[in-house]
C-alpha cells in the first residue's frame, strides 16, 4: 500500500516539474526528397547555425523517410520544426497534434503523377478501370489519384487500390505487378529517366502539389523570431536555387537519391516560395475534405485555424 | 491484500447465507478459484490503473498515448463494425496456412536430419547460417521472388514458423533416450520398426511443443509479412492505423494480437496434453 | 576350470577369464579382472556386490550391450557378439515405451505390429506376471512393483534362452520387493528360464539363487562362490538361511567397533 502511495505521489511531482522554457536547440525534421530544395541548401551552407548560434542555440537535423514517421516523432515532443506534405500534416492535426503550418515549402504539380510501366498498353486513366493501382494511403498523392479518377468519373470503387510503400510501388512497376502507381519525386523523375514508366495524368490543373513547413504551437508561440529567420531563410535558399541551378543541384544531390543532371530537371518543376497564399489555403482546405470524405481522418480540421500566417507576415515573407 | 480479503470476505457470506455442507464445500472451491482468478488479474489490473493514471496526469500528450478509454473506444468501434473479425480472420488464415507448411517439411527435414548424420552434415551449416535473419529482413527479397499477392506474405510466415519447428524437431529425435535404445536392440528390432515405434512416439511431445513454439512465433510475423501490400489482416490494421496517426487503434490493434496469440497457445496446450497424455510433464508449485 | 563346450545345453551359460576395463578421464579402470564362472541351463544365479564393483557391466557384457576387452562368454556353444532376443532383459528402470500400453509393450516385443495385442502369446505372458487387469494401463498409470513386472512380461515373450535381472527391485519399496523375490520364483517354476540376477541385496542373492557368487570392487573380481542348498520355498529366518547370510555379510563388514567399515 504505502509502495503504492509513493508511486502515485512521485509522478505527481514528474508532473508538475515538466520543463517549460526558451530554447536551448531547434530541432527541425526532414525527409530526403528533392520536394524540399532549400532546406538542404539550408542545411549543407550552415546559414541556420550562423543565425542561431549569434543566440547560444544550436541546431538538430533529423532525416526520415516519409510523413508517417516525422508525424510520430513530432507526437513524441522531439521536433520542432518540420517540412512534410500537406496530407501528414493535416492527419496529425486530424489526430491532436498541435501544430501550425508557417509556411509553404514547395508547389509542384508535376511532382506527383499516376504512371504506368512504359510497356503498358494504358493510354488514359478511364482505362484503369478494375485495374491494380498502388498508392501509398494517406499521402498527397492519394489526392492526386481521387482527383485523376474523378476526372473520368471513376471512384476508388472502380479500381483495385494496392496499398504499398512508395519504394515498393518503385518495385512493382518495375516488375509488372501493378498496372499503375502513384508516385512523386525524385523516384518519378528517376523511374522516367530509366524508361521504366509513363506519365498517366500529374498534378497540373487539377492539384498544385502542396508541402508544408510545421512548427508546433508550443516552439512557435515561444519563440517566434526563430520561425522568422527559418521562413526568411528559406526564401533565401529558394532565391540561391533560383540564381544558381547548377550548383544548388550540386549540393541537394548530396542529400537526397539523385544526380544532379536528374536534380536540374526535378528543381525545375517546382516553386518553392515559403509565404502562404490564399490559393495555398484553398488546396490545403481541398486535401483536407477529400481525406475526410476517404475515411483517412475521423475529425474535421478548421484549416483557418490550422494555418498561421503571422510569423511569415513577420518576415517579410509574402 | 486488501482487495484479496475483500473478495474472499464476499465469497465466505456468500457461502454461509445458504445451507451447510455440501454449500460450503462449494463455495470454498468458489473461493479458490476467485483467489486464483485474481492471482492472474492483478498485473494487468495494476498495469491498466498505472496507464489510465498518466494519461489523467497528462504526463505523457494523448497525441502520443492515448488512454485506456480512447483505446477502449477505438477497440469497440472496430468490433462494431465487424472490422476486427475479419482482419483476425484474415490474419489467422495466413499464419494458419504458413505454420501448417513449415509444419509440413520442418517435421520431415528433422526427422530426416535427426536420424541421419549424413544429412546433417549436409543441411547443418545451411541451417545455422539461415536460421539467425529475422524474417522481417525477407521482405525484400520476398516481394521480388513472389510478387506483392499471398504468396510473399505465406513466405514471410513459414519462415516464422520453420526454422523453431525444425531445429527442435532434430533435438527431439536425437535426445531418444539411451535407455530405450538398449530396448530396442536387446528385443532386435529393425531400424524402420524402431524409428517408426520407438524414436518418432518418444519425440512427439518435443514436436507437439515445437508446433505451438512455431505458431506463436509464426503469428508474431504477421504484423511484418502484412508490410508487404496487404488490404486486411491485424497487421495491416496496425500500419494503416500509424500512418493516420491513430495509435488508439495501433494499440487496439496489438492487444487484439497478443489476445488471440495466447488462445492460440491455449488451446495447442490443451491439444498437446490429449496427445502426449502419457508424459508426465512438471507443471510447477 | 573350462566347461565341456561339447556338451554344452543351449541354456548352458559359460563366462570365461573375462576383463575389461574402462577409461574414465584418464585413468583406466579395471572393472572386471578374470572373470569366469558358468550357469547351467534353468539354474538361478545371483551376482552380489557393493555399487562399482562390475556385477553390472558383466550382465551388460551377457546382455551383449558391452563387449570383453579379453576372454569368452558361450550360451550354449555360440560365443555371444551383440544383444539378442535369446538373452532378455529386466533393468532397474523398467524402461516401458510410455507410449504404449502394458500389453502394447509385450507385443512390441514379439515384433510385428504392436496392436496385436490378442495374440495369445501376450495375453499369456501379461497373465503370468499377475497384470491382467491393467493390461491397457499405460506405464505412469502403475505404481512400480506393476511397471517391473511388465518388464519383466515383455522380457519373457520371446522366450529366451536367459533372464538376466540388473538390480530389478532395487527401485521398490521393501515390502513390494519381497512380493516380486516371491513373483520371480513362481515364473520360473512355470517358465524354467536360466536366470542370473544382481543384486546388492544380500538376503535376495540368498533368497532367489542357486549360487551365489560374491563380488568385490577395483579390480571387480570374484571373492567367493557358494552354493545354496535349501530347499523352496525358502523362509528366510530359518538357521541355514542366516548362516550364509552372515557368511556373505563378513565378506563385507568386520563385526565388532566399526561394523560398516570394509574389510578391505
Amino acid at each position: 500500500m504505502k509502495t503504492a502511495i509513493g508511486i502515485i505521489l512521485g509522478l505527481l511531482v514528474v508532473a508538475a516539474c515538466k520543463q517549460e522554457g526558451e530554447a536551448k536547440v531547434m530541432r527541425v525534421a526532414l525527409q530526403p526528397f528533392p520536394l524540399y530544395g532549400p532546406i538542404f541548401i539550408i542545411r549543407q551552407k550552415g546559414w541556420l547555425e550562423d543565425e542561431l548560434n549569434r543566440k547560444s542555440i544550436t541546431v538538430k537535423w533529423t532525416f526520415f523517410q516519409a510523413g508517417p514517421p516525422e508525424n510520430e516523432s513530432f507526437a513524441a515532443g522531439e521536433q520542432d520544426v518540420g517540412v512534410m506534405g500537406d496530407s501528414p500534416a493535416i492527419i496529425a492535426r486530424a489526430a491532436g497534434q498541435n501544430t501550425r503550418v508557417v509556411g509553404i515549402s514547395a508547389t509542384g504539380p508535376r511532382m506527383l503523377a499516376v504512371v504506368v510501366p512504359r510497356s503498358s498498353d494504358i493510354r488514359s486513366p478511364a482505362e484503369l478501370k478494375g485495374k491494380r493501382v498502388a498508392v501509398v494511403k494517406g499521402s498527397y498523392a492519394h489526392h492526386l489519384l481521387a482527383l485523376v479518377l474523378e476526372g473520368v468519373h471513376l471512384g476508388f470503387g472502380d479500381v483495385q487500390v494496392i496499398n504499398l510503400t512508395h519504394a515498393d510501388i518503385g518495385t512493382a512497376l518495375q516488375k509488372g505487378d501493378i498496372d499503375a502507381g502513384t508516385i512523386w519525386e525524385p523516384l518519378l523523375t528517376k523511374l522516367e529517366m530509366e524508361g521504366t514508366i509513363r506519365v498517366l495524368q500529374d498534378g497540373t490543373g487539377i492539384k498544385k502539389g502542396t508541402l508544408v513547413i510545421l512548427a508546433t504551437q508550443a516552439f512557435a508561440s515561444r519563440n517566434p523570431e526563430l520561425i522568422q529567420i527559418f521562413l526568411r531563410l528559406y526564401r533565401r535558399g529558394q532565391q540561391f536555387i533560383q540564381a544558381h541551378p547548377e550548383e544548388a543541384a550540386a549540393i541537394i544531390s548530396r542529400d537526397v537519391n539523385l544526380s544532379p543532371n536528374q536534380l536540374l530537371k526535378v528543381l525545375a518543376k517546382s516553386d518553392f516560395d515559403p509565404a502562404l497564399h490564399a490559393d495555398d489555403v484553398e488546396e490545403l482546405k481541398k486535401s483536407e475534405s477529400f481525406m475526410r470524405s476517404a475515411g483517412i481522418t475521423r475529425a474535421a480540421v478548421d484549416i483557418d485555424a490550422f494555418v498561421d500566417n503571422r510569423y511569415a507576415l513577420a518576415a517579410g515573407v509574402r | 491484500m486488501l482487495s484479496s480479503t475483500i473478495v474472499t470476505r464476499w465469497l465466505q457470506a456468500f457461502g454461509s447465507s445458504r445451507a451447510e455442507g455440501n454449500a460450503s464445500k462449494r463455495a470454498h472451491f468458489a473461493l479458490a478459484a476467485g483467489r486464483r482468478a485474481l492471482h492472474y488479474a492483478s498485473l494487468p489490473i495494476a498495469a491498466l490503473c498505472l496507464w489510465q493514471l498518466t494519461s489523467v496526469l497528462d504526463l505523457v500528450p494523448a497525441v502520443a498515448m492515448p488512454s485506456p478509454a480512447q483505446v477502449a473506444r477505438a477497440f469497440l468501434e472496430l468490433v462494431r463494425t465487424g472490422e476486427l473479425l475479419r482482419h483476425v480472420a484474415m490474419s489467422l488464415a495466413r499464419v494458419l496456412e504458413g505454420t501448417a507448411a513449415a509444419a509440413a517439411l520442418g517435421i520431415g527435414l528433422g526427422i530426416g536430419v535427426g536420424l541421419s548424420r549424413r544429412l546433417e552434415r549436409a543441411t547443418d551449416l545451411m541451417l545455422e547460417l539461415l536460421r539467425p535473419i529475422p524474417p522481417i529482413a525477407w521482405i525484400p527479397l520476398a516481394i521480388l521472388w513472389f510478387g506483392i499477392g499471398e504468396l510473399s506474405k505465406l513466405f514471410i510466415i513459414f519462415l516464422g514458423a520453420f526454422f523453431p519447428i525444425v531445429m527442435n524437431v532434430i533435438s527431439g529425435i536425437r535426445q531418444t533416450e539411451h535407455k530405450f535404445v538398449e530396448v530396442a536392440r536387446i528385443l532386435e528390432v529393425p531400424r524402420a520398426r524402431f524409428i517408426r515405434h520407438v524414436i518418432v512416439p518418444g519425440a512427439l511431445p518435443v514436436i507437439m511443443s515445437s508446433l505451438r513454439l512455431g505458431l506463436g512465433i509464426a503469428w508474431m510475423c504477421v504484423v511484418a509479412a502484412e508490410l508487404i501490400a496487404a488490404s486486411s489482416g491485424v497487421g495491416y490494421l496496425i500500419m494503416d492505423a500509424r500512418q493516420l496517426s491513430r495509435p488508439d487503434v495501433v494499440l487496439a490493434g496489438m492487444i487484439t494480437i497478443g489476445v488471440v496469440g495466447k488462445a492460440m497457445d491455449v488451446a495447442l496446450k490443451r491439444l498437446e496434453r490429449r496427445v502426449v497424455e502419457w508424459k508426465v510433464i512438471y507443471q510447477g508449485e | 576350470m573350462s566347461s565341456v563346450r561339447g556338451g554344452a545345453r543351449a541354456g548352458d551359460l559359460s563366462i570365461e577369464s573375462v576383463h575389461k576395463t574402462f577409461t574414465i578421464g584418464r585413468r583406466a579402470v579395471s572393472a572386471l579382472c578374470d572373470i569366469t564362472l558358468q550357469v547351467e541351463e534353468g539354474g538361478f544365479l545371483s551376482i552380489v556386490g557393493a555399487s562399482g564393483c562390475g556385477k553390472s557391466t558383466l550382465l551388460r557384457i551377457v546382455a551383449g550391450l558391452e563387449r570383453a576387452d579379453r576372454g569368452t562368454v558361450l550360451l550354449g556353444s555360440q560365443p555371444i557378439r551383440g544383444p539378442g532376443r535369446d538373452r532378455g532383459m529386466v533393468f532397474q528402470d523398467h524402461r516401458l515405451f510410455p507410449w504404449l500400453t502394458v500389453e502394447q509393450n509385450v507385443a512390441f516385443a514379439l515384433g510385428g505390429d504392436p496392436s496385436r495385442v490378442s495374440s495369445a502369446v501376450v495375453q499369456q505372458r501379461v497373465e503370468l506376471v499377475g497384470l491382467a487387469a491393467f493390461r491397457g494401463a499405460y506405464p505412469h498409470q502403475l505404481s512400480g512393483g506393476m511397471a517391473q513386472r511388465a518388464a519383466i512380461a515383455r522380457a519373457l515373450v520371446n522366450r529366451p534362452r536367459v533372464l538376466l535381472l540388473d538390480e530389478p527391485f532395487g527401485a521398490l519399496d521393501a515390502l513390494t520387493r519381497i512380493q516380486m523375490q516371491q513373483e520371480i520364483l513362481r515364473i520360473r517354476e512355470v517358465e524354467r528360464t536360466t536366470m542370473v540376477l544382481v543384486t546388492h541385496d544380500i538376503e535376495e542373492a540368498i533368497f532367489l539363487g542357486d549360487r551365489v557368487v560374491v563380488m568385490s570392487s577395483s579390480p571387480g573380481t570374484i571373492r567367493r562362490t557358494l552354493e545354496v542348498d535349501l530347499p523352496r520355498p525358502r523362509s528366510r529366518s530359518r538357521h541355514e538361511f542366516m548362516r550364509l547370510r552372515r557368511s556373505i555379510y563378513a565378506e563385507f563388514f568386520t563385526e565388532g567397533d566399526e561394523p560398516f567399515a570394509y574389510a578391505i
